[in-house]
């Protein structure tokens, strides 16, 4: 920044020049009288005078004043000074302009705002281009986010182990309880079916979403056996709510995995949905172990996080939080407007 | 007459394995089985089985630590679902492992390999083992944020700084900002410092987020970060992490 910020610096300097090289021998053409090299060391004194005194100056202003504002004292020194050079550099008396002429004050002051105007339009212009730049950039890298969030959680819907240890215990109920062994091959194909069907779906319905979170709990508590219990308070009135697919599940599995699998005698987890603050809210508690400091971090709750932002900036959140006496709980918000569309 | 016992955390798992290997070696004398790590230990110390057939994941004790607390006659072999790494340093230690859903045919090759007393020695199985464990964070995960009744729980990696605020810290995510009731000199002591830069006196920055470190001619840095707009200066006797960026 430093080097590029000088070189910006010296541009509007030889800018400046041109811009005092054009009215020094104009006023000269225009036969003013006076000669072309008095002409040129006054109007360069201003211009430069002013330039400096941007640069040495104004840094000092607080970031409150209005950039409209500023300008206006420093045009002012900037003036002043340059006049006093100008004047000692054509006569050698510094004060030569404050004297009785004072026409070649009243040109510095119309050449200094002409002057003005010029250079912060041409400012505000490439300002403007390059907030135009960096918006296009920001919402490109929002599209990349969302793809790429949508990419990971999609992933980790259907992760290996789990797939692996579902085919395993369905294998091992096939002969001694044929019912469950179909009722969880059901519920498999399930969720295996909706993490196809939802990479074409950008919006799904809370009453589905909360379809495919039973068959995912459905298959660990078989899976677990008496170490998972888990029940859903849902409020019906919400079944029709839309939302973006895949932010659901990673609540639970975080929730199995962090807290109630490492534990020997198991918990419980309870999905509630509602309506709190004008925002739907799905809250996953479980009673598992609780995070600790030094707890393996929660990738897939991060990923729900990042896609949460890239979908809604602030308008949406998960919060995650200690449930008392023990476990975690999870609270996703959505926006309803949104949800409702 | 040759004992095992079967250690899984999934009773149906372990009911298969009962019934396939009271098919495929009826010789074999089961002599329990245990859902968990700590049950394990206590039934082997127990029976003294021959054989362990072993899950790595289990609520409680690790395949590792139960490995090791195994009496040393006790061959294992280890039944896992789906473990690229685990599988491939078994592979490498010629250490006997099935993968689940477990087939007949691979089942009657352990067995096979068991009668013949293929065993690697016990110390170059933890030794894989511990090969494969991942190692512990020593470092800060997981802070509380927020006062009294609103505690949040925040994973560090979504902190993009920590900044130092009178009595507290706040901790800068994406979207939000937290209090933490912990003095950014603690907290630099616990964060992974990897990961983590203290940049000024009151800034602790997550490396990953700086996007830019622009030098001044005083010698210090502003930094921009990828996921919030404010950029933050670095003192210049902090400036020497910066040099080669």
């Amino acid at each position: 920044m430093a080097e590029s910020s000088v070189v910006q610096q010296l541009r509007v300097f030889a800018y400046t020049g041109l811009f005092c090289l054009a009215i020094g021998s104009g006023l000269t053409l225009l036969a003013d009288g006076a000669s072309l090299w008095g002409n040129l060391a006054v109007s360069f004194a201003i211009g430069w005078s002013i330039n400096l005194a941007f640069v040495l100056f104004e840094g000092l202003f607080p970031t409150s004043v209005s950039p409209y504002i500023k300008p206006i004292p420093l045009t002012a020194v900037g003036l002043a000074v340059g006049l006093i050079i100008g004047g000692y550099a054509v006569s050698g008396n510094p004060w030569l302009f404050f004297g009785n002429d004072y026409s070649t004050l009243a040109l510095g002051v119309f050449f200094g705002v002409v002057g003005f105007i010029i250079f912060s339009t041409r400012g505000r212009l490439l300002a403007t281009q390059a907030d135009l730049a960096k918006s296009i950039a920001a919402r490109e890298r929002q599209e990349k986010l969302i793809a790429e969030t949508e990419l990971k959680l999609l992933q980790a819907q259907i992760e290996p182990h789990f797939l692996f240890n579902t085919l395993s215990n369905i294998h091992g109920l096939i002969t001694k309880n044929p019912n469950v062994a179909e009722a969880t091959l059901l519920n498999l194909t399930k969720l295996l079916r909706s993490s196809l069907n939802r990479t074409r779906k950008s919006q799904t319905t809370l009453s589905e979403e909360l379809e495919i979170a039973k068959a995912y709990l459905d298959i660990h508590a078989i899976r677990m056996q008496g170490r998972l219990r888990y029940s859903i308070e849902h409020d019906p009135t919400l079944d029709n709510c839309l939302l973006p697919p895949l932010l659901v599940q990673p609540l639970i599995e975080n929730a199995i995995k962090h807290g109630i699998d490492p534990l020997e005698n198991g918990g419980a987890i309870e999905i509630k949905t509602g309506r709190v603050n004008g925002q739907l809210q799905i809250a996953v508690t479980d009673t598992g172990s609780g995070i600790t400091d030094k707890s393996g971090n929660g990738t897939g709750l991060s990923n729900v996080k990042s896609r949460l932002h890239a979908l809604y900036r602030d308008r949406a959140e998960l919060v995650l939080e200690d449930n008392l006496p023990q476990g975690v709980r999870a609270r996703l918000r959505l926006p309803f407007d949104e949800v409702h569309r | 007459v040759t004992s095992a016992i079967i250690v899984d955390d999934e009773q149906n798992l372990i009911e298969l394995l009962q019934t396939k290997l009271a098919e495929l070696w009826p010789e074999l004398e089961i002599l329990g089985s245990a859902v968990n790590g700590r049950q394990a230990i206590a039934l082997a110390k127990e029976t003294q089985p021959d054989i362990a057939f072993l899950d790595i994941h289990m609520p409680g004790l690790s395949g590792l630590q139960v490995a090791e607390a195994l009496p040393a006659s006790t061959q294992l072999v280890f039944v896992t679902a789906f473990d690229e790494f685990a599988v491939d340093a078994f592979e490498r230690a010629a250490i006997d492992y099935l993968l689940k859903p477990v087939s007949d045919a691979r089942l009657q090759q352990t067995i096979a390999r068991l009668q013949n007393q293929h065993q690697p020695s016990r110390d170059q199985l933890v030794a894989t083992l511990r090969e494969l464990q991942p190692p512990l964070s020593q470092h800060l995960q997981w802070i509380r944020a927020g006062l009294d009744d609103t505690t949040q729980l925040i994973s560090v990696d979504e902190v993009i700084y920590f900044q130092a605020d009178k009595k507290y810290t706040s901790a800068m995510t994406q979207s939000s900002e937290h209090i933490l009731r912990r003095s950014i000199k603690e907290l630099e002591q616990q964060l992974d410092r990897n990961k983590f830069w203290r940049v000024n006196r009151g800034v602790i920055v997550q490396v990953a987020q700086i996007v830019t470190a622009k030098r001044d001619l005083r010698g210090r840095y502003t930094l921009t970060l990828r996921d919030r707009n404010e950029t933050l200066r670095a003192s210049q006797p902090y400036g020497h992490l910066f040099k080669h960026m």
